[in-house]
């Protein structure tokens, strides 16, 4: 995350731009921690997973 | 007796092995269900199924096949060596999440090196101590279990903490300059470096 905001210095010239750039990682990290969620046993689970 | 049968077995192996160094080779072994979700069940359906080959080009490597319907996600796997007195045990984890490699699939393999620790007897043997599938059932003992599925809550977490640091970006309009600051702090906060593989 870090070093795709550092690479990405055009970001605050343009509001939509920089919002595209945050909502593509959302939408990464969020997948990624749904495949962690789903591959751990239900006990480990947290008993409310709050829904995004 | 099982284990008698096993030693011998593995005994027999390895004399064909120093016979026939030239010929391909594998130890193999397979496993069956041992546990899902925490609960014992039996069936004689193995899940996967594992071995050491080697020849003489290339470096000695394990195989695992996932033989269940779901993707194998992560797995501790033991090597050891049938001429160690001693009888010591090499640990190895894998993890498709923590390496950022896509977890094997029905039929599929994973391909490990064999690591050897030089000046004992090369490992001739390898079992599956642990795994678990994308469904979360598991199989091997806790102590293992909770080591794959610790490394794994810790990323959840970062994973939850930079998707709750980008919807507050979001909704505040964060500028690149606020990003960079706020992930700054994270870092000097000594996250450990597994888990702030998402803020990097």
């Amino acid at each position: 995350m870090k070093s795709t905001f550092e690479a990405n210095s055009n970001v605050d010239a343009h509001q939509k731009v920089r919002q595209a750039v945050v909502q593509r990682l959302l939408e990464i990290f969020t997948q990624k921690r749904d495949e962690l969620l789903q591959s751990m046993p239900e006990a480990t689970k947290p008993a409310n997973t709050p829904v995004p | 007796m099982q284990t008698c049968r096993e030693a011998l077995f593995v005994g027999a192996v390895s004399a064909l092995l120093i016979l026939l160094p030239s010929q391909n080779r594998s130890v193999e072994a397979r496993g069956s269900w041992q546990q899902v979700n925490g609960a014992a069940q039996s069936s004689d359906r193995p899940r996967y199924k594992v071995a050491i080959q080697s020849d003489a080009e290339s470096h000695p490597r394990i195989i695992l096949t996932n033989l269940y319907e779901q993707p194998l996600t992560a797995c501790f796997l033991e090597t050891s060596s049938s001429s160690d007195r001693d009888s010591r045990k090499s640990k190895m984890m894998w993890d498709s999440h923590a390496q950022g490699q896509p977890p094997i699939a029905k039929e599929n393999t994973l391909s490990l090196p064999l690591g050897h620790v030089v000046g004992r007897p090369f490992p001739d043997r390898v079992e599956v101590a642990a795994a678990v599938w994308a469904d979360g059932s598991t199989m091997g003992g806790p102590d293992l279990l909770n080591l794959i599925l610790g490394s794994r809550s810790a990323q959840k977490n970062t994973y939850e903490w930079a998707i709750s640091l980008l919807r507050t970006g979001l909704q505040q309009d964060w500028s690149r300059a606020m990003y960079l600051v706020e992930l700054n702090r994270k870092e000097n906060k000594g996250s450990s470096s597994t888990a702030c593989r998402a803020c990097r």
